[in-house]
């Protein structure tokens, strides 16, 4: 047999043919452009099913074509062509697809294969090899920076996560942003936990996205925007990711592929903190004095006095409650005497010299490794071919404990059963158990937030609390440790090795899809799909005594999750209607989807009857209410008839119209059916007009508008009451949310329009796009006043505007025989405001941080998506900050009149409500690549992206200012400061003039005490008599550009390769990933990526990990 | 032409088997854990419910505010809560359960055969009222006609105006005097169409299903809120006093006090009490030299002549009465009732603390509504005053020894009945006191009138002060009404304290019910503590 790839085989229509036209044989070449033969290029017959692929030698031959027949030409890599079969020995010329922009077939929705020319929409494709090259978290990860408009945010960028996919902008404020993600034709949920959106304490355990496996894809297309995705529906106005794996292709050698990847993930951008001051609270005026045990001896801290009294005072500066004045600081606080050595008596009683810690802010983290290993079987004849994959890996984190291992089972078949009938299989079995995900956020549970609240700056890391079980079994209480933060700080290494989760998934997606060609103008397409998922989670947490029977807890959960989809397609087509240079293809089709889950779950924290066994029936005494399982369903069926016209003229003017009916069962009766058409055209202009190729050698408008309809999540539109009892009998009660009035689906109306330009023999290509859209009818919880009976209400109102423009430039810069030179760049820029809601209503807050005391992300109408929101400062007219006179003073702090004159100076005003102080919204996204390919199989590529403008509300910032952890705070200590005399009658340089006004216009110039300058950026709790600290001092701009991936690619030459009898061919590569930052605006080397959640709340960072990079190398061996 | 009829039927039949099936949509859409319809009697059983204090409310209202503010106790430092917690809890409280009554009352409304509903209708209205009364008179003007009205969908009710306080007493009232005029306490009674009256039968867990006792709570609530404004309105209250003291209705007689009692509730654990109190970083609350002046003549056990003091206070950690004077005495801000166990373990307080029974108990303990002491006080308030009534001394202090004696047996019983897993009052409680202890009461030169009115009227209202030793919001009321309740001379209250005069409005109408919330302090001339409410003087 032949070598042979079989690429793109069974994409192409195959048109029948006239019995009366004449026929000849076809023998012929394909070459690349330099003349150099091209092996396994498919050689296809329009409106037949003749079809070859070309040998070694780039020939092939075909019998009994037609005098006027169409040959489909195609290849990987290279722009496919349809060609005129003249002559009986042609040579047919295949350009290199580099810009691959112009005229190439892809997947579209459905999975119906086009040529790119004839898209009136934007859409991007990735191949398979790039996504497992690029050695990303996942694939959805693999995109980041590459796609122009496609927004991939991976907080903390934990391997494992969840990857928040947005295309474009937000089309809906509380629902699923992200697109629809389809699997061999099968939707796949990949609904982020809500663990994991939550911005205060995420706990993310990644979505399913995670588990497909980059090893398996053929290729990744992107679907942008509803004109695109059309097809899809509702669950398309998001977009769609259209994944297509392997199926295998005909070839030499055993057939088999082994790829070996090996990856270190390093922690390397720490937090930057002062290390000078150690542990001491803003509690006395006077310079920080260590606090004495009875005897007299200098001690560290004893969590309380010095960081919230004054031991000689009991109370605060100017005799006010420190927490009165400065929120609730950490037991962090770090405004202590200067850590010089002194010999202190230590919390655990041993004596120390007081000294620097600066490599504590690294101790607990240590590099990930993962491990991954791929087999692939494949091969093909002229019946089709097959491919079946098996992959294990194991990777652990950068936070000790914490580990996931898969096994991922593939297998792919394309088969030919008789002349007319195709047959496509795919399956694909993930089994992933993950251990610990990494607690993240404000969690004592995890580090970071308890080295910038809880842990003083003299806190000596492992040595201090890393002991954390006693010999007899029990949990080490740590008796003395003075910054247990909330409580439970001391046992970080408790909660982080005694304390085990453990999340099993499974997960079964596959389809099979049988094609057949019923006569030459029809085709027809049946198509079942499954995503069958089963879930385990079980968490053990230790018993904390010596019996093994009190303070631990044991829960468990299983979840089966299964969805089925069943599609089919009726496709007539007909070229050259009645003659004419009119072709046309109508298809009519339908789906019918339907998901059902369903989740039992319980918590045993009661006291073991048995020690350390873990099930529900271990207990003593009565059984605890989580003991009860707690159910969780989701029940939903979609169905849909579909329709689609796709007209042509001359190979240059396209126009698709679609029309789709859906019938959701989440919605009311009278709303289960609802209707949405799109319309897309295209206009090759470069060929209408003949240009010279010279001057454009590529030109095309593409214009879309198309209207989408979301349902609404199940059992959203019942009015459901609380149930419960009362003195033994049953009471019920209205919901504090009420559902909508009447549910109508959230409507998208989005108009594309594109320009598509390709120069120097399609070297350069541009392609740019521009968007307008508006949500309509969004599902909204509104908030009512509780005086209405109810917090809130769903509301079916709401315009979300969703417009932007996007541009891609690729180009070939060198070619030459030697080297190629690509250059990939794209931006984009986004504009999604909130124009209205519900009369009465302002905002939508997505979520907060804190509470109400806290911050908010919200939309507001009026302002971009993504409005941070909390309290400011109050300024005059002249955009001075207002400072709080001594009426005010007294007020807000019950002082007398004498103690607010001494403090003046030292408050500003805050907004008696939260207002917008930022926005998380970018300016712009963009990021370049660059490809340098060496003669001999050598390549290097670089890919830098960056995110211009947009807010970030820091935690991280906001705390280390206000605790004296900052190196920022080390200024006015140091004695950078203005004169200032303490009340014990010592002058030093450490005073500070807030700047700013009186209610009266005076300018303040009075010098007081460095606190008052760092007290501001306050942020936990509310403060006195209803004042508010302010949270705007903790809004800073995220600007960041990124190498975000940088590899070297080697393909071993053939004649290295075949030399060794063993090999096919063999590849090995070398990945940097998320290297450096080569711009960041946040300071202190707080993660610009440390967004908190993946949720549509994005602008909250507290307690973000480490910045961490991550170097691979990745072997292919064929055999 | 022959591959059309071969294949539309196939494409045809496929069609339809995908679209055809929305016949189960209802079922699939169905929630799974919670039902979409409910009745009227779990709705009423689920206001009942929510008669009981809330725990912010009894921390940050009842101990940093009423009783400092009425000088019935004495706070040693605020709680770790700020007056927006318990003005939320009390505010949203409220809001939620009237939608609930209004959504029950439109159940009560759809019935064919309204007179079957009247007895339900009238335990609605008499609920609606009471929790009514209570929040106006806490904040003054209130949205009451159109709120808790959203869950019909209406759009203008989403954001509804305030009404003047002087309203919706009117309207209250007018719904007591019609429940009291409408029920029927006979056993079965019977509509003029010949129905049976509808009965929430178990579900009444207030009054086990009896109506007269319904009717002599309605009673006795129009008597305390027509004299709660009868300064104001003589016009609109004088009747209702009239109707009440001429006796067309009963009140709430002795031994009928109106409570809610955990122990016949099914045993609720009422953790609130003990937490607002202490663990939620609540004020420490300490006997009052105020509330110490108007049980003893002294400092000693001796000088004791109210026998409820050994059950409302007790002595400090060195076994000493001290009581904190407010404003003057500083210190002790410690948790005085910190013993899970030993009532005598006081954390070494200074100054005197509540009862430790009182504070701890979760179980048995009631919260009373309202006492058949205070009914007595208001009788004694009436004839002393020539309300509704003719002025009649002799009468008046007949009601108001009555009154005294009826708080002290209430007490005293509840001491010798408390006797739960953790707090066995009983068994240490002293004896009910003898009748030469309660005339060394009523002879006390404190309690004793002297003869005339304005004396009268001033111990009247010192021991009905007293008897709401545990009802710091109606002694607040009292405060705030009469202006006469006892005042150490040596205290010296901070301003926020003299002009407490109400609560101001839960920051979440600022948020989402501005224009109406803007108008309404634009009227008041602000949202602070110290705008008096319409009745008071």
């Amino acid at each position: 047999m032949k070598r042979a790839v079989y690429v793109l085989l069974f994409f192409l229509l195959a048109f029948g043919q006239g019995a009366y036209a004449r026929q000849h044989d076809l023998s012929g070449k394909v070459t690349d452009e330099s003349g150099k033969p091209l092996a396994g290029v498919s050689v296809s017959v329009q409106k037949s099913k003749k079809s070859v692929i070309t040998d070694e030698e780039g020939k092939f031959h075909l019998k009994d074509i037609g005098d006027d027949a169409i040959l489909i030409v195609s290849s990987v890599g290279f722009t496919s062509q349809e060609v005129r079969a003249e002559g009986s020995d042609m040579t047919i010329v295949l350009k290199s697809a580099t810009s691959s922009l112009t005229d190439v077939v892809v997947t579209t929705a459905l999975g119906i294969k086009r040529n790119t020319r004839a898209l009136g929409y934007s859409q991007e494709e990735v191949k398979g090899t790039e996504l497992a090259r690029s050695n990303a978290p996942n694939v959805i990860n693999a995109l980041s920076g590459k796609m122009a408009g496609v927004n991939i945010t991976s907080p903390n960028g934990v391997d494992g996560g969840s990857t928040r996919i947005i295309i474009g902008g937000n089309n809906t404020i509380t629902g699923d942003n992200q697109p629809l993600i389809i699997v061999d034709g099968m939707p796949m949920d990949n609904t982020i936990p809500p663990a994991a959106q939550d911005v205060t304490q995420p706990k993310d355990w990644g979505s399913a996205i995670n588990l497909i496996n980059p090893q398996d894809i053929e290729d990744m297309q992107v679907l942008k925007g509803p004109a695109a995705a059309a097809l899809y529906g509702g669950r398309g106005a998001n977009g769609v990711i259209l994944i297509t794996t392997k199926k295998g292709s005909k070839r030499d050698g055993l057939g088999i592929d082994y790829n070996f990847g090996y990856k270190v993930t390093t922690p390397y951008r720490y937090i930057k903190m002062q290390n000078e001051y150690g542990a001491g609270g803003m509690v006395s005026l006077d310079p920080p004095q260590y606090p004495t045990d009875a005897d007299g001896n200098k001690i560290l801290t004893d969590g309380w006095t010095g960081l919230f009294v004054d031991p000689k005072t009991g109370t605060g500066p100017y005799g006010i409650d420190t927490w009165n004045q400065v929120s609730w600081p950490g037991t962090g606080t770090s405004w202590g005497p200067k850590m010089d050595g002194t010999p202190i008596k230590w919390w655990d009683g041993t004596t120390k010299a007081d000294l620097p810690q600066p490599d504590n802010i690294k101790s607990f983290y240590k590099n990930g490794n993962q491990f991954s290993h791929n087999i692939a079987v494949s091969g093909g004849n002229d019946w089709g071919s097959i491919r079946a994959s098996y992959t294990n890996l194991s990777n652990d984190a950068i936070i000790p404990n914490s580990d996931y291992k898969q096994n991922s089972f593939n297998i792919g078949t394309s088969i030919r059963l008789s002349k007319r009938v195709n047959l496509q299989v795919n399956a694909s079995y993930y089994s992933n158990t993950y251990h610990n995900a990494p607690s993240l956020g404000n969690t004592e549970n995890g580090f970071q937030s308890n080295l910038i609240y809880a842990y003083g700056r003299n806190y000596r890391g492992f040595e201090d609390n890393g002991d954390y079980r006693l010999d007899d079994g029990s949990q080490n209480k740590f008796s003395g440790f003075p910054w247990a933060g909330n409580g439970s700080a001391q046992y970080l290494y408790w909660n982080t090795y005694a304390k085990n989760e453990l999340v099993t998934r499974r997960k079964l997606i596959g389809s099979a899809q049988l094609n057949y060609e019923a006569t030459s103008f029809l085709n027809l397409m049946f198509r079942a799909s499954v995503d069958a998922n089963n879930n385990e989670d079980k968490a053990v947490n230790d018993p904390t005594d010596v019996t093994g029977t009190i303070g631990g807890s044991y829960a468990n959960g299983i979840t089966r999750d299964n969805a089925n989809n069943y599609d089919w397609l009726a496709t007539f087509h007909k070229e050259n209607i009645k003659g004419s240079d009119i072709s046309a293809k109508f298809s009519v089709g339908g789906t019918s989807y339907k998901r059902s889950m369903y989740g039992i779950s319980g918590t045993n924290s009661s006291t073991y009857a048995t020690p350390y066994l873990t099930y529900f029936g271990n207990y003593s005494g009565t059984p605890q209410a989580g003991q009860i399982p707690t159910e969780s369903w989701f029940d939903k069926e979609l169905n849909s008839l579909y329709s689609f016209v796709n007209l042509s003229y001359k190979n240059f003017l396209y126009l698709d119209v679609t029309a789709r009916n859906d019938w959701s069962s989440t919605l009311p009766k009278q709303q289960w059916s609802y209707f949405f058409p799109s319309f897309a055209g295209s206009f090759v202009f470069s060929d209408a007009f003949h240009i010279d190729p010279s001057v454009l050698s590529f030109g095309k408008l593409r214009v879309a508008w198309a209207e989408g309809a979301v349902d609404v999540p199940p059992y959203s539109i019942n009015t459901i009451y609380n149930t419960g009892t009362f003195a033994g009998v049953p009471t019920s009660s209205l919901p504090s949310a009420l559902p909508a009035v009447n549910y109508k689906p959230q409507i998208n109306k989005t108009a594309d329009f594109g320009i598509n330009l390709g120069f120097l023999k399609n070297r350069i290509n541009v392609d740019f796009r521009y968007y307008h859209g508006r949500s309509i009818q969004q599902l909204l919880n509104s908030p009512l006043p509780i005086t209405s009976g109810v917090s809130s209400i769903v509301v079916n109102t709401g315009v979300l505007e969703n417009s932007g423009m996007e541009m891609i430039v690729k180009a070939r810069v060198v070619e030459s025989s030697a080297i190629k030179w690509d250059v990939s760049f794209n931006m984009s820029k986004n504009n999604n405001r909130l124009l209205s809601l519900t009369p009465g209503a302002t905002r939508v807050d997505m979520n907060n941080i804190w509470g109400s005391s806290g911050t908010y992300i919200s939309a507001v109408v009026g302002q971009q998506f993504g409005a941070i929101l909390g309290y400011d400062y109050v300024y005059d007219n002249n955009h001075q900050k207002l400072l709080q006179d001594e009426a005010m003073i007294m007020k807000n702090f019950g002082v007398s009149a004498a103690t607010a004159a001494a403090m003046k100076g030292t408050m500003y005003q805050a907004t008696t409500s939260i207002v917008p102080i930022g926005n998380a919204t970018p300016k712009f996204r963009g990021g370049i690549s660059n490809t340098i390919t060496f003669k001999g199989g050598l390549s290097v590529s670089a890919l830098i992206d960056c995110k211009i403008g947009g807010d970030i509300w820091s935690g991280t910032y906001a705390s280390t200012m206000q605790q004296g952890t900052a190196p920022q705070t080390l200024k006015e200590r140091d004695g950078g400061g203005l004169p200032y005399t303490s009340p014990n009658g010592s002058t030093s340089n450490t005073g500070v003039i807030l700047d700013g006004v009186y209610p009266d216009g005076k300018t303040n110039t009075t010098v007081v005490h460095y606190y008052y300058k760092y007290m501001q950026y306050g942020v936990w709790s509310s403060g006195p008599n209803n004042s508010q600290w302010i949270h705007s001092t903790g809004v800073l701009n995220d600007t960041w550009y990124k190498l975000r991936e940088l590899s070297v690619n080697y393909i071993i030459p053939d004649r290295i390769v075949k030399k060794t009898k063993a090999f096919q061919a063999a590849t090995l590569s070398l990945i940097g990933r998320d290297l450096f930052y080569l711009y960041s605006s946040l300071p202190n080397n707080i993660n610009p990526e440390g967004s908190n959640g993946a949720g549509n709340a994005q602008g909250i960072e507290f307690a973000s990990l480490p910045g961490a990079r991550s170097f691979s190398v990745q072997v292919r061996l064929s055999f | 032409m022959i591959y059309y009829k071969r294949f539309a039927p196939l494409v045809l039949a496929t069609m339809l088997v995908s679209v055809s099936c929305t016949k189960n949509f209802q079922d699939l859409n169905a929630t799974h854990d919670k039902p979409s319809a409910t009745t009227l009697a779990p709705l009423v059983n689920g206001v009942i419910g929510t008669l009981f204090l809330k725990w912010t409310e009894q921390a940050s209202l009842h101990n940093d505010y009423y009783y400092t503010a009425t000088q019935l106790g004495a706070t040693t430092s605020l709680s770790g809560y700020v007056l927006a917690n318990g003005v939320n809890e009390v505010w949203n409280d409220y809001y939620s359960t009237l939608q609930n009554v209004n959504l029950a009352l439109d159940k009560v409304n759809a019935a064919g055969d309204q007179e079957s509903m009247n007895n339900i209708r009238a335990v609605l209205y008499i609920l609606r009222a009471y929790k009514t009364f209570r929040t106006t008179d806490q904040f003054g003007d209130i949205p009451y006609l159109n709120a808790g009205k959203a869950y019909n969908g209406s759009s203008e009710n989403f954001r509804v105006a305030y009404d003047p306080q002087q309203t919706i007493y009117d309207s209250c009232l007018a719904d007591l005097t019609w429940a009291v005029q409408h029920i029927k306490t006979a056993a079965s009674p019977v509509t003029g169409a010949g129905n049976p009256y509808e009965t929430l039968g178990t579900f009444d867990t207030f009054f086990g299903g009896d109506m007269l006792k319904w009717q002599k709570f309605a009673n006795s609530l129009r008597l305390r809120y027509a004299m709660q404004m009868v300064e104001k309105d003589p016009t609109a209250a004088t009747p209702v006093i009239a109707d009440v003291m001429t006796g067309n209705a009963p009140v709430v007689g002795e031994g009928e006090d109106v409570a809610m009692w955990p122990k016949s509730l099914g045993g609720v654990d009422l953790g609130g009490r003990w937490w607002s109190f202490s663990s939620g970083g609540a004020g420490f609350v300490r006997m009052s030299s105020t509330m110490w002046n108007m049980v003893s003549d002294g400092s000693t056990n001796e000088t004791v002549f109210d026998p409820r003091a050994w059950l409302f206070v007790t002595t400090n950690q060195a076994g000493k009465w001290a009581p904190y004077t407010i404003g003057v005495s500083t210190g002790d801000n410690i948790n005085a009732y910190f013993s899970p166990t030993d009532p005598e373990d006081k954390n070494k307080c200074i100054y005197s603390p509540f009862s430790w029974y009182l504070v701890r108990d979760n179980w048995y303990i009631p919260e009373q509504i309202i006492s058949t002491s205070e009914v007595h006080f208001l009788k004694a308030e009436a004839y002393a005053r020539g309300l509704g009534v003719t002025a009649n001394l002799a009468t008046a202090a007949t009601e108001y020894k009555a009154g005294i004696a009826s708080s002290v047996t209430f007490w005293y019983n509840v001491a010798a009945n408390t006797n739960d897993a953790t707090e066995n009052w009983s068994s240490v409680a002293p004896a009910p006191p003898t009748t030469a202890q309660m005339n060394r009461l009523y002879s006390n030169s404190k309690v004793a009138f002297k003869g005339d009115a304005t004396d009268a009227l001033h111990k009247i209202y010192a021991q009905e002060w007293l008897s709401f030793f545990r009802q710091p919001w109606l002694a607040f009321n009292l405060w705030r009404r009469t202006g006469a309740t006892p005042v150490d001379p040596a205290s010296n209250p901070s301003a926020t304290y003299q002009h407490f005069y109400r609560l101001p409005y839960a920051q979440d109408e600022a948020v989402n019910n501005t224009d109406n919330f803007n108008t309404q302090v634009s009227k008041m001339g602000g949202n602070t503590s110290d705008i008096k409410v319409w009745w008071m003087k």
